[in-house]
């Protein structure tokens, strides 16, 4: 068992891209946690989705040891954070699980968006903040200029930041000192009852559900009955342990400790991140502050490509679920895709994140709908429904009024690009509630704007207008009235319900054009020639037509041009797989894609 | 072994060129002073007569001398080629020869008077100058017509003419000018076929980083249709999808790749086939490799076993493609066991494409341009249940 006092927990929180992961890999190496022939890039980011993107997606922790200078060896327990406004709500669990938080402020970039909603989120929890610089090995690394920010925007001490570089290794001994030695050790005591803080879950095929704990008070082993305060669920503790890349069983966890429990829980939805865990024979009276549900904010529908394959894409879902509490879904059904699942997500990305795990990890052909907020109408009768599928969208005649979802979007850009993202944000419906210069070249501004406006494309144009210096997050504030209209597409003359849309009524037509043209362009000629429209209630508000195919490629096939003919001709069937029959129409994947993103048509205007 | 009913025919690919055509993706090296073609033809020599050993071969039904460019070769080492050709022909032998027009000249003409060479394939393409500088043709549409005119004059061997469609800067108009200044010219057979933008090619290479820009498909479809309206109107029946012929100038050559006979490819990237037992076939490619097949010109290559679904599929692939269409008498006998009525069943489902008169069943006109259509339902039906 671990002496409380030679116990660090730490959280490493940055803006995405700020080098976090690399750091924590730094960390592992040195503490020899792992060899170094076997250590691959992004050790705590297991899913291929996160590597590749360079993003976390779901919280870990590993238990690091290391001999300080005092000779002494203390263990120091890293929590790695998701790093996306989508995940903000788990960001701040393994947050609370800690005492300290390293925040890394990339040399090259300095204080960003993320960074200052980050530490304002450690602030909250009392953690001991220290600033360290990182990338200080990169050109562009400006570290007199991050010192500066860091004083002056985040009001720290910039002048002792450490300054690291977790690409090169540089500066590592020096900030497992300084954790050691700023962060403080936590308190607690074993001897009262149990109180632990669940951070996280992830599904072992093998084990169930591991449970990823920091422990406040008590002791948590084997043989003890638990209780998960939110919904008084009980279960008898299996096995406990610690995070070393692999779990590691221990005899207990106890007060101070950041590790794991299993105890035959089914699934991650039965557990829920922020609960608090004690003794069902000795509870404490009141769980840990902070807990919440968390409520998905983007709704689409997800149908296999092929209706026959409704039964796999149920079990994958199942599976994605297992390790997945914050997807919710229901069966939903359309008439021109069958059946399928109508899904919840915390924002875009979480749901792209869902679509290619469900395509890569589960070899899923899927569609999914244009994805929607959910909104709450008002009807004439005086009662409200909250509707976040056009299919559920009432007779307009019996709609009072309509609210939709707003946010608070916080931007912090260089001043050279305010003018731009101005005209972006208000574009998007943005209403400016603030503007605060930082320093002499930066400003924060806030907006409130609808959440729907976001969904789509802002942040890829919020990067492009200000040459990717501008970031940004958000919080969902509420709801405000909002006027809205129902987009139907028709496919020769026949509405398709998987791409309507519900939409802000002034932007309908715009909208409806453009995804007109953007189907035109997905769609592949077929022998007869097809009309795409657009509608508003009965009225056509956009159209267009893909002619008719006249023939095949009718190119020639001697000798040598059999087998690759052939195999061509094979290759288009396996495409077929990958088209949906909507009437007499052949729609690709790529159709419904067009509607799900505007970014293709935007890259086109650029 | 099966009987074979045809004598056996004979590819030989000639690896080289004056200058690489931007669409063309076969294997071929541009002629410049270290090509040494002589080197070339030793080697292809001992393909030769590995070949004729090995496969007890007295001569071929068909010889097609293609490329590249045989015509870019010196004279005398395409004088020797087709001395060496000359051994395995007879009187009723088909041999063809590719010629790019702007290599017609006075030894090349009087080459064609006395050799053996009893048809003539002009690559022509187009005859439109902006579509040739966009695929890198060598010459003018002028010279083009200049160097036809001057072999025409010459010869009463019996020609053929390449004409491509889809290609940059090819409109509709493009096209039918091509064509009506090619019919002047009156062949007695006609290739007139798409694009196929190959990604290895130049042209691929520049479509996608738009240097260069496809005619649109209203386009692509115009050129086809006036054109099939055009040949139609001419006396040219289409025989196949994308050949067209006056009364008895079929391509021979061409024909024993779409009934799957045997034939051999000679040279680097040829490629040949030969029925074996049990209804498969051993199809044989040379690697496209000038150095290899010259150090080793007989074990220059791979061989795949083409059987079960994918041997039917391509049998019915190519008859498909030929206006005689496919019997389905004959494709039983070369691979026992068919799923005959389960096929039948398939093309049955498409009359507007196909007509099914006993055991032929051949593309209607409007067939022969959406042969892809019955071909996936065919291909569908074959992996369905598995034979």
């Amino acid at each position: 068992m671990h002496d409380i006092l030679r116990t660090r927990n730490f959280c490493i929180i940055a803006h995405i891209d700020h080098g976090k992961s690399t750091l924590a890999d730094r960390f592992i190496e040195r503490s020899k946690l792992v060899d170094a022939r076997k250590m691959q890039h992004q050790m705590l980011d297991n899913m291929d989705i996160e590597r590749e993107r360079g993003i976390t997606i779901k919280s870990q922790a590993v238990s690091l040891q290391y001999t300080a200078n005092d000779g002494l060896t203390y263990t120091l327990n890293l929590v790695d954070t998701p790093g996306h406004v989508d995940f903000s709500y788990e960001v701040s669990r393994a947050i609370s699980s800690c005492e300290g938080a390293i925040l890394l402020v990339d040399a090259t970039q300095g204080v960003e968006a993320q960074t200052l909603s980050n530490m304002y989120m450690a602030l909250e929890h009392n953690l001991e903040i220290m600033p360290v610089i990182n990338k200080i090995d990169m050109p562009a690394a400006d570290i007199p200029e991050a010192r500066h920010q860091i004083s002056h925007e985040l009001g720290l001490d910039g002048d002792t930041a450490l300054c690291v570089s977790g690409k090169m290794g540089l500066g590592i001994d020096e900030l497992f000192e300084a954790i050691v030695h700023s962060i403080p050790a936590p308190t607690g005591r074993p001897d009262k009852p149990l109180t632990a803080l669940i951070f996280d879950s992830h599904y072992d095929p093998y084990r169930g559900v591991i449970v990823h704990i920091r422990v406040f008070d008590g002791v948590i082993k084997p043989g003890l009955r638990i209780r998960l305060m939110n919904n008084n669920s009980e279960y008898l503790v299996e096995d406990t342990g610690v995070f070393k890349l692999s779990l590691v069983q221990q005899e207990a966890l106890t007060a101070g400790d950041v590790g794991y429990f299993i105890a035959g829980i089914k699934t991650v939805s039965d557990v829920r991140v922020g609960d608090t865990v004690t003794g069902a024979d000795n509870p404490v009276a009141s769980a840990l502050p902070g807990f919440r549900e968390v409520k998905p904010v983007v709704f689409s529908s997800i149908y296999p490509m092929d209706t026959a394959d409704y039964a796999d894409l149920k079990v994958a879902m199942e599976k994605l679920k297992l390790n997945d509490a914050s997807l919710l879904y229901d069966k939903d059904s359309s008439a021109a895709l069958g059946f399928g699942f109508r899904c919840g997500f915390l924002g875009m990305l979480h749901l792209e994140v869902v679509q290619e795990r469900l395509e890569r990890e589960y070899d899923q052909a899927i569609i999914m709908t244009a994805p929607s907020v959910s909104y709450h109408i008002f009807l004439n009768k005086g009662e409200m429904v909250v509707v976040d599928n056009p299919a559920d969208y009432p007779d307009p005649s019996f709609i009072e009024h309509v609210e939709e979802p707003y946010i608070k979007a916080q931007i912090i850009t260089p001043v050279a690009y305010i003018g731009n993202l101005i005209a972006l944000c208000v574009n998007k419906r943005g209403v400016q509630k603030s503007f605060n210069h930082l320093d002499e070249k930066r400003v924060e501004m806030v907006f409130e704007m609808p959440l729907a406006d976001v969904l789509f494309d802002f942040y890829d144009k919020l990067k492009s207008t200000s040459r990717g210096y501008a970031s940004f997050d958000y919080e969902v504030i509420g709801y405000q009235p909002t006027e809205l209209a129902k987009l139907d597409i028709l496919i020769n003359g026949k509405p398709v319900d998987a791409l309507a849309q519900l939409v802000y009524r002034p932007n309908a037509q715009d909208r409806g054009r453009k995804v007109c043209d953007r189907l035109q362009g997905s769609m592949s000629r077929q022998q007869f020639k097809i009309a795409i429209q657009a509608a508003i209630g009965g009225t056509i508000v956009a159209r267009e037509t893909v002619n008719a195919l006249r023939k095949d490629v009718l190119a020639k096939c001697y000798g040598g041009d059999i087998s690759r003919k052939r195999k061509l001709l094979e290759k288009q069937k396996e495409g077929k797989k990958r088209m949906k029959m909507v009437g007499d129409v052949e729609l690709t994947q790529e159709s419904f894609m067009a509607v799900l993103r505007e970014r293709e048509d935007d890259d086109k205007q650029r | 072994m099966p009987e074979s009913r045809v004598l056996p025919s004979l590819y030989v690919h000639v690896p080289f060129c004056i200058q690489r055509c931007a669409y063309c993706d076969y294997f071929s090296t541009v002629l410049e002073p270290g090509s040494y073609p002589e080197k070339f033809l030793t080697s292809l020599r001992q393909e030769l007569e590995a070949t004729i050993i090995q496969n007890d071969i007295s001569h071929f039904d068909t010889i097609y001398i293609g490329g590249g460019s045989p015509s870019a070769l010196p004279i005398e080492l395409l004088d020797e080629l087709c001395i060496i050709l000359a051994n395995f022909s007879t009187v009723q032998t088909e041999v063809s020869l590719e010629i790019n027009p702007l290599d017609i000249n006075a030894d090349l003409l009087s080459l064609l008077s006395s050799s053996f060479i009893n048809r003539l394939s002009i690559g022509i393409q187009s005859l439109d100058d902006k579509v040739r500088v966009a695929c890198g043709r060598r010459g003018s549409a002028g010279q083009v017509l200049d160097s036809v005119d001057k072999l025409l004059g010459c010869t009463k061997i019996p020609w053929s003419v390449d004409v491509m469609y889809g290609l940059p800067h090819q409109t509709a108009k493009s096209v039918s000018d091509t064509i009506s200044r090619v019919l002047e010219l009156q062949p007695g057979h006609i290739s007139f076929y798409e694009l196929i933008l190959e990604p290895a090619s130049r042209l691929a290479v520049a479509i996608n980083s738009r240097i260069q820009q496809l005619p649109s498909q209203d386009d692509t479809d115009a050129s086809w249709t006036e054109t099939l309206h055009t040949l139609q109107g001419s006396g040219f029946q289409r025989y196949e999808v994308s050949n067209f012929t006056q009364v008895g100038q079929n391509c021979r050559h061409n024909q024993h790749y779409w009934d799957l006979d045997t034939w051999y490819g000679l040279g680097p990237s040829a490629v040949g086939n030969k029925p074996i037992v049990d209804g498969k076939y051993l199809r044989h490619y040379n690697d496209p490799d000038l150095d290899n097949y010259c150090r080793n010109p007989t074990k220059a290559g791979i061989d795949e076993t083409i059987e079960g679904n994918d041997a039917i599929f391509e049998y019915i692939m190519l008859a498909l493609r030929t206006r005689h269409g496919l019997d389905m008498d004959r494709l039983a006998q070369q691979i026992p066991g068919i799923p005959r009525r389960k096929l039948i069943a398939a093309m049955a489902d498409f009359p507007q494409f196909l007509q099914i008169s006993g055991a032929c069943i051949s593309p209607t006109e409007l067939g022969m341009d959406f042969l892809n259509v019955p071909l996936q339902a065919i291909l569908t039906s074959l992996h369905e249940g598995g034979h």
